[in-house]
């Protein structure tokens, strides 16, 4: 699903992350998680300094995977969102 | 976790879906109303002293305000069914059992829908509201019409006047009813946003441990 909309930057970092489990390019990342070319840089540049995704040449292109560190990041940030639905009383029509 | 979280996102999104629904086809009949309201006095004859004139302007300036917010109200629906239809077709549509990750997914998408019409979402509980006491006040006029025709002609319009009043009075309990689900949609989605920004803390945390 691609997502649109007002996202927080630890949204996207999730965004990517479980989205780069398979190895994706550049363009396949922003295009899929909605960022311009410039937003996409900042968050790949990010994560990759911290070690939460791993750029990989394949001959002239360059992939991007989420490495084993992530996963810690992936599963905290489920638990947290799917909280939201299961600790606060929701709404029914 | 996921099951019962999955259970609980489907039955808000569907009520909010379903909500936002009813609210586009009132929206449509505040149009019509008002235009309704417009062609009627148009229709009668012409006032020739000046405080019916005046009367008859202040129909048409009412009918014209129905159309207004008719319009805003269909609009602003349009836009927040938008939003989350593209979710709920996910939803609607996916086997069973539902990955953690799409999931999550799903709810990011939510939360950042909500985020994002967080103020028209808060515009349309008033607009609702609005639109509900606007129905009961025309619910009780057709009412006190029906009596009047039937004190003056002894019955004549009167039935249709108690006709109009009971479609009314209906809708306008409807409308305050959707405009009650919207704040507690918006009230409910306000305490899971302050949820996300504290909850940012951890995963700050967790980014730069790792």
């Amino acid at each position: 699903m691609i997502m649109a909309g007002r996202r927080t930057a630890y949204e996207i970092y999730w965004e990517i992350l479980v989205f780069c489990k398979t190895p994706r390019t550049f363009t396949a990342i922003i295009g899929r998680c909605d960022l311009n070319s410039k937003t996409g840089q900042e968050h790949l540049g990010f994560l990759i300094d911290r070690g939460y995704l791993t750029p990989d040449k394949d001959g002239e292109r360059s992939r991007y995977i989420s490495s084993e560190r992530s996963d810690e990041y992936i599963a905290l940030f489920s638990r947290l969102y799917q909280g939201l639905y299961d600790t606060i009383p929701g709404f029914r029509l | 976790m996921t099951e019962i979280s999955v259970k609980q996102f489907g039955t808000e999104l569907t009520s909010f879906f379903v909500l936002v629904l009813l609210n586009l086809m009132l929206g449509a009949l505040a149009m019509a109303i008002g235009i309704q309201i417009i062609i009627t006095t148009l229709l009668q004859h012409f006032p020739v002293d000046i405080p019916s004139l005046l009367l008859s302007l202040l129909v048409v300036l009412f009918g014209l305000t129905g159309i207004g917010i008719g319009i805003f109200w269909v609009m602003t629906s349009a836009r927040i069914l938008r939003g989350i239809k593209k979710v709920r077709n996910e939803y609607r549509y996916h086997a069973i059992p539902v990955q953690s990750e799409i999931l999550t997914g799903w709810i990011v998408a939510v939360v950042a829908h909500y985020r994002e019409n967080r103020p028209v979402i808060r515009r349309m509980t008033s607009i609702s509201t609005l639109g509900g006491a606007t129905f009961l006040a025309l619910g009780v006029a057709n009412f006190i019409e029906g009596i009047q025709a039937f004190a003056v002609a002894g019955g004549g319009n009167g039935y249709l006047a108690f006709l109009a009043a009971i479609i009314n009075l209906t809708l306008g309990v409807g409308t305050l009813h959707f405009a009650r689900g919207f704040r507690i949609y918006s009230d409910a989605w306000d305490l899971r946003i302050d949820r996300v920004m504290r909850d940012e803390e951890s995963l700050q945390r967790t980014l730069e441990i790792g």
